[in-house]
Formats: structure tokens, C-alpha cells, sequence
């Protein structure tokens, strides 16, 4: 059983997350929230992101799933304006989602869930502990994209460095610690990761202030924010490009 | 609930089950290890059989074994190739998640195979782009690559670089007792009795196929606990698709008329073409000089019949080029051989195609000149075309006239002169020939001193007013026809062009009915040998 009611800025950001990953996405709903994670196709991002019940206007449920196409719920949030209301019905008898809007009700068939990976979360030890403002990062990435294709993230004790090497230009952001909202890293910390893929998530956040990255040598950077005054979580997951082997 | 599908609940999880093929797998497993002391030379490898054989199974198995990720990319999930590359290549460049909640780095062996599922028809009509994406991906990737094809030909047509880039290995159809004791094993775990006349039944049934036997045998245990013999006729008729290869091996193999025939019999494939294949692969097939002549000669004697077929449009005459190319060429050897199966692509074909546009353009030059000269294509080709361009070469003054005359499209000046159509050459002769047209309003004066034709005026505008698309004949052709029926008054004036035109639109209109390559194929038939004029005559 899932009953609902949600804000459709918040759905959308929602939705906005989940498909830099994936189509079709398997909703966990639990009695305190609901959780999505997803991979995507090339194995290289994942996202796990959580709506605690307090991210909804009204929220009753018991633990069950849902299978959605994301672009099907797209189209329905995108007749709503910001700070309207969604309201949302699981109808498990005939496999669907009843969403009404305003005067408008909209039956969304669901998605077999049973066809869909069930990622789970890999647990990474990150050496390197970052959170800035989103608006420093994206002029960062901004200043990176026409450079190269790929950008190293770099920290030590005292900077963070967002730099980009192209074959005759480079692009670097540095912020001292100061700068920062947070920095700790005991020492030199550098990864290298697809810029496209960066990018793309970070143009799915739309109402986080700040973005906490944790990465490591080679390994693996962990984007966390949250949304809806705190309710929501996201942590996106980026594997680091092949160096050398 | 729906009983769950035996080919996946019995799908095994290591190469070491997967049933028949020992070679192909041994190859698989050596490509594999090579990962483990980092990129090897090959990055790739082609996994190349029939359906249901094994192909799909064994990359599954293999990533297993290897601890490594897989990602599986298909043309049915995936909107177009061209997200398929793109999922493709991030996947080849960088680290990956697994679904079982690992991170796989390749420093530590960890791996991602990237499958791609039937490559043969990832590309769908993308000619060459696609492909050449792939090729790239290929390339770069710093993860195993394996592509998965039934038509290996179906890839390599596209392009011949892949095969040099990536490891090909070939999958061969089941055994029947590897059928029979694999169905067995099923059957032993389902708890089923079987009698071993019917699982030899479905192993002859399913020729090879062993996802197609083990569909047959749980169709056939639906609901029960025994089977019997008489069940095995509820299998119904399943209908083989040959390839083109394995009908060469046969006819190139036996000795037997009725086998070289029948080989041929499911393929689909038109007789000229399969002509051109054994032409192609003769040769290679037979090493003794008099097996070699005679083999010849029975393929120019179907040549003749396949001759007559589009000379007269009869085609009851492949009644007769069929079995000579077939048979005929079987039974030209001593003694049946066992042919080593390296068969090639029709070399005349590949070169037909990628000539295409160059004989295009040659086609409307001569189309032009012919009308000036008041005679056929062919004739123009034969007697007039060399002399024409060694005069237009020589002459500054004579080229610029006659470029004028007969209205030149630059790609037929670049072809005369044989240089680039971007060159200098052609772009200051354009200016010169547009000057021209300024001055004098009315191209299409006298051509050749007055001595040929003098095309009206009618016969300009004409062929203005039909555009001047000579590229796209088939909308040509129908533009002619709704110009012909509004003009039917005018007809008497047009004769000329419309007696010359007409049978060329139709023979085109005719030429929709088949696949793309062999309509092309018609249009050079027709073009290079006579057909073409003997239909004129017939019209």
C-alpha cells in the first residue's frame, strides 16, 4: 500500500536524479520513506537516493515497490507548476499508479520490477573528504568542458583542485581550505573521472546549496546532497576513468 | 506464475558446463587469461555461429569465471546504435559497479566485459558510421569486448577492418549425443521420464540448435511426468535458414547432384548473386587445374542462362542456370573434397558498391552526351566518350563550350578532367561556363560543329522541369510519369526523350521489389552489359 501526496518540485528534482541513470527505475517504499538505487547501462555511475516520508506533504504506505518509467512521470509533472501538489495512489490490483493533479487523474501502468537489476551500494573507504558550494563546482566543470574530456579531482591537506588537461589547453579550479565549506584529507588525494558523467549529475541537482564530494586515489568519488529542507538524500557514485594498467 | 523457461534456469554458470564447442571455448578462455597481465593485443573477439548454440552463454559464463562485471548491449533494448556506442565506450574507458554491490578497479583484475548481443544487426540500414564507431571503441577500449553474431558476413561486410582488430571465433552447430545428454540432464532434474528415442528425435529435429531442443523438450513435458514417442509429432516442421556459406561448402564439398541443388534451396539469395560467390570462391575451393576448368565452365554456362533471364525478362531460364551453377559446378571435380571453408565475400560486388557513385556520375555525363549525339548510353561509352575526353582535356576553348552546352554539373567536369570536384580547376572553369550563361540566355545551341542532334528548346526545359536530379532515378521516374499523363498533349513533340526515358523508369519501377543490393545490382547489369538496350528495343 502506497498513498501519497508530494510537492512537484520535489518530485521532479526526483526524477530529475534518477534519470541521469536510468529509464525505468524499482521504487522501495518502506513505512518511513521511499528509496530508489540504479545503475547505469555502463556500469561506470549508480545513484541511491532516499525520500524520507517528511519529503511528503501526506505519506502512508507499507513496505512495497513500485517499477516506473521515469519519462512517463516526467510528462505528468510537467503539467503541474512549481508548489502545486501531486497526489499519488499505488493501485496494486491492476499494477498501476493513479496520480491526480488539479481536475486531471492519470493511470500510469507500472514496470515489471522483476526484470530490474537490484544494485546494491558498494561500500568504499574515501580518503579524501570535500563540501563546497554547487555553484563553485559547476563554474569548475563549466570551465572545464570545452578543455578535455575528463577532469581530475586533486586534495591535500590544505586545497582542492578541479582540473582539466586537454592536449594543448588546461582549465583548474583551487579553492584553499577557506574557501571551502569543509576539507579534510591527510594527504594528496587524485582521481580522474569522465566529464560527461560528472556533468550530467550535477546538472540534475537543482535546489542543494552545497555538495559534499568524497573520492580517493584511482578510486571511486561519492557526490552527496540533500533536497526538500533535508528529507531527500542523494549520493551519486562515479567510477574513475583506466589510467594505466 | 508462469513455469520458469528452462534454456534460462538451466543456463550455465561456468564454461566448464556449457555443452559442446571444446575448441571455441579453449580459445575463449586463452583470450580471457591474456586480460590478467593487462591489455592484450586483440581487444575484442568475435563470437560467430547459428542461434542457440551457445554464443551468449558462454560471454555470460566466462565473465563469471573471470570475476569480472558484464554489460550487456543489444539492438532490441536499446533505442539506436548510436546509444549503444555511447554506453559502449563509457563502459570501455572506465572503472565499473558491479550489480552485486562491488567496485571493480582494473588494477586489481577487475573487469567489465562489454557484450554486444547480436552485432550483426546493431547497425540496422547504417552503413558505414556505425561500424566504424564500433571499430573506434575497439580500439580505445581498456575493457574486454566480446560481439556476438549468427551472420559473421552480416559485420564484415561493413567493414573489414573489424575482422583484423579482433579475434574471431567460430561456434559450431551442436552435436546430437552433446544435445541428447545435455536434454538428459534436464530431464533427470525436472524428474521427467524420457525416452531416449525422443530426445535423438528432438536433437535431429532442432539440427544443432540446442536452445531450440531444450524449448522442444519443456513444451513437450508441460504438465506431465512421461513422454512417448508419439509426442514428438506435436513438434511441427521448424523451417532451416542457410547461409550462404554453408551452401558453398556443400556444393564445393559433394559430388551428389541432388545435395549441390537442395543446398541452396533455403537461401535467400538471387541466383546472379549466388553466381558471383561461387565465381568468387571457386578458386579457392578447388586445387586441381582440371576440376578448376571444368568447374568454370559450368558456372559460364549457368552465366549464359542468367544472360537470357534479363536479356528476355524470362525468367523460367533459372530453371536451367540454377542447377548448372549448383550441381553443374559439383560435379565438375574427380572426387568429393573437403573444402577448408575460408569463403570470401564477391570481390566484383564490393567493388560495384563502392564505385557506385562514380559510375553515377559517368552515367548522367553519358546520358547527356548522347542526347547531343543523338545515339545510346552504350554507344556513347564504346565510341564517343574516350575521343570526348580527350578533346574536353586538351581543349580550354572546347571544354568551356561544351561544359556550357550540355549544362556540366561539376561532378561530371571533376569527372572528365579526373581531379576532385573541390578543385580549382573545376570551380574557375564554373565561374567561366556561368559568365557564359549570363550572356547568352539559352544554352543547348548545335553541339559537335552542328553535325549531332539539335536538341529543341522543349527538350531543355523538359528536362529542366524534371530537375536535375539524375541521382535520384527512382523519384525521377515517378515525376515522369505524372509529367507524361498531365503532357499527354504535348506527347508527339517528346517522343524522342520520352521513347529513350521510359524504359529505363520502368525497368527501375521494376527493381523495387528486391532488397536494396540487388536493385543496385540490376542497375548495373543493366548499365554494363546489354539488357538494357535489348528491352529498348522490345519497348
Amino acid at each position: 500500500m502506497f498513498k501519497a501526496k508530494i510537492r512537484s518540485e520535489v518530485l521532479k528534482e526526483v526524477i530529475d536524479v534518477i534519470a541521469t541513470q536510468v529509464d525505468e527505475v524499482k521504487f522501495t517504499i518502506t513505512t518511513s520513506g521511499i528509496n530508489a538505487k540504479a545503475v547505469d547501462p555502463a556500469h561506470v555511475a549508480m545513484v541511491d537516493i532516499t525520500l524520507d516520508k517528511g519529503a511528503f506533504e501526506e505519506f502512508k504506505a507499507k513496505d512495497t515497490e513500485m517499477g516506473i518509467n521515469i519519462e512517463k512521470l516526467r510528462e505528468v509533472v510537467k503539467l503541474t507548476k512549481s508548489g502545486e501538489t501531486i497526489a499519488m495512489e499505488l493501485d496494486e490490483d491492476h499494477n498501476r499508479l493513479v496520480l491526480s493533479l488539479g481536475n486531471i487523474t492519470r493511470n500510469m501502468s507500472l514496470v515489471d520490477t522483476a526484470g530490474m537489476s537490484d544494485p546494491k551500494i558498494p561500500g568504499l573507504n574515501l580518503a579524501a573528504k570535500v563540501t563546497l558550494e554547487l555553484d563553485e563546482l559547476r563554474k569548475g566543470l563549466r570551465a572545464a568542458e570545452p578543455v578535455a574530456d575528463h577532469i581530475a579531482l586533486i586534495a591535500d591537506e590544505n586545497n582542492f583542485e578541479l582540473r582539466a588537461d586537454g592536449d594543448t589547453d588546461f582549465s583548474s579550479l583551487t579553492l584553499v581550505k577557506d574557501q571551502l565549506v569543509e576539507l579534510s584529507c591527510k594527504e594528496k588525494q587524485r582521481s580522474l573521472f569522465s566529464l560527461d558523467y560528472f556533468l550530467n549529475m550535477i546538472k540534475a541537482v537543482s535546489s542543494a546549496q552545497n555538495i559534499t564530494l568524497e573520492f580517493g586515489n584511482d578510486f571511486p568519488v561519492s557526490m552527496d546532497f540533500t533536497f526538500a529542507d533535508s528529507k531527500g538524500k542523494v549520493s551519486f557514485l562515479l567510477a574513475p576513468r583506466i589510467e594505466n594498467d | 506464475m508462469m513455469p520458469q523457461d528452462w534454456t534460462e534456469k538451466y543456463r550455465p554458470a561456468s564454461l566448464n558446463e556449457v555443452a559442446g564447442n571444446p575448441k571455441a571455448l579453449g580459445e575463449l578462455k586463452r583470450w580471457a587469461k591474456q586480460w590478467e597481465e593487462g591489455i592484450p593485443k586483440r581487444r575484442a573477439v568475435i563470437l560467430a555461429g547459428s542461434p542457440g548454440i551457445g554464443k551468449t552463454t558462454c560471454a555470460y559464463a566466462l565473465a563469471k569465471d573471470m570475476g569480472w562485471g558484464i554489460i550487456e548491449l543489444n539492438a532490441s533494448d536499446q533505442r539506436n546504435f548510436e546509444a549503444v556506442t555511447k554506453v559502449a565506450t563509457a563502459g570501455a574507458l572506465n572503472q565499473t559497479f558491479s550489480d552485486d554491490g562491488s567496485y571493480l578497479s582494473t588494477t586489481e583484475g577487475g573487469r567489465k566485459l562489454i557484450l554486444l548481443d547480436e552485432a550483426d544487426n546493431l547497425f540496422g540500414n547504417e552503413d558505414k558510421g556505425g561500424i566504424q564507431a564500433i571499430v573506434k571503441t575497439i580500439s580505445a577500449t581498456r575493457q574486454p569486448i566480446i560481439l556476438v553474431v549468427n551472420d559473421l558476413y552480416g559485420l564484415t561486410r561493413r567493414s573489414s577492418v573489424i575482422v583484423h582488430i579482433c579475434t574471431t571465433i567460430k561456434f559450431m552447430k551442436i552435436t546430437k549425443p552433446s544435445i541428447i545428454s545435455t536434454l538428459n540432464k534436464i530431464a533427470q532434474k525436472e524428474g521427467i521420464n524420457v525416452p531416449d528415442a525422443v530426445l535423438s528425435g528432438i536433437a535431429v529435429h532442432v539440427a544443432g540448435d540446442l536452445r531450440a531442443a531444450i524449448r522442444d523438450l519443456q513444451s513437450l513435458a508441460i504438465g506431465r511426468d512421461d513422454l512417448m514417442i508419439e509426442d514428438l509429432g506435436s513438434l511441427g516442421y521448424r523451417d532451416p535458414h542457410d547461409s550462404i556459406f554453408s551452401a558453398l561448402y556443400t556444393i564445393f564439398g559433394t559430388r551428389d547432384f541432388e545435395k549441390a541443388l537442395s543446398a541452396t534451396r533455403n537461401l535467400d539469395e538471387d541466383p546472379k548473386i549466388l553466381a558471383l560467390w561461387v565465381d568468387e570462391n571457386l578458386p579457392l575451393a578447388y586445387r586441381n587445374p582440371i576440376d578448376l576448368e571444368r568447374g568454370f565452365n559450368a558456372l559460364s554456362r549457368a552465366d549464359v542462362f542468367l544472360g537470357r533471364v534479363y536479356k528476355r525478362q524470362h525468367y523460367r531460364m533459372w530453371a536451367y542456370a540454377k542447377p548448372m551453377m549448383t550441381a553443374g559446378v559439383a560435379l565438375a571435380k574427380a572426387k568429393e573434397i573437403t573444402s577448408h571453408g575460408r569463403y570470401q565475400f564477391p570481390n566484383w560486388l564490393r567493388k560495384m558498391k563502392s564505385s557506385k557513385p562514380a559510375r553515377n556520375v559517368r552515367k548522367s555525363l553519358v546520358r547527356k552526351l548522347g542526347r547531343h549525339c543523338h545515339c545510346s548510353d552504350s554507344e556513347v561509352r564504346s565510341s564517343f566518350l574516350p575521343y570526348f575526353e580527350f578533346l574536353y582535356r586538351s581543349d580550354h576553348e572546347y571544354r568551356l563550350h561544351t561544359s556550357f552546352r550540355m549544362d556540366l554539373e561539376p561532378k561530371e567536369i571533376a569527372f572528365l578532367l579526373d581531379v576532385k570536384d573541390t578543385s580549382k580547376g573545376v570551380k574557375d572553369l564554373i565561374k567561366e561556363v556561368k559568365l557564359m550563361q549570363d550572356e547568352f540566355a539559352t544554352p543547348g545551341e548545335a553541339l559537335f560543329a552542328g553535325y549531332g542532334s539539335d536538341p529543341s528548346k522543349t527538350n531543355k526545359e523538359n528536362e529542366k522541369e524534371n530537375g536535375k536530379g539524375k541521382e535520384n532515378e527512382k523519384e525521377k521516374g515517378k515525376k515522369k510519369k505524372d509529367h507524361k499523363s498531365d503532357k499527354s498533349n504535348k506527347l508527339v513533340v517528346k517522343k524522342n526523350t520520352d521513347a529513350k526515358d521510359d524504359p529505363y523508369t520502368t525497368s527501375i519501377d521494376d527493381a523495387t521489389q528486391d532488397a536494396e543490393d540487388v536493385a543496385d545490382l540490376d542497375d548495373e547489369l543493366e548499365e554494363d552489359d546489354a539488357p538494357s538496350q535489348a528491352k529498348l528495343f522490345d519497348f
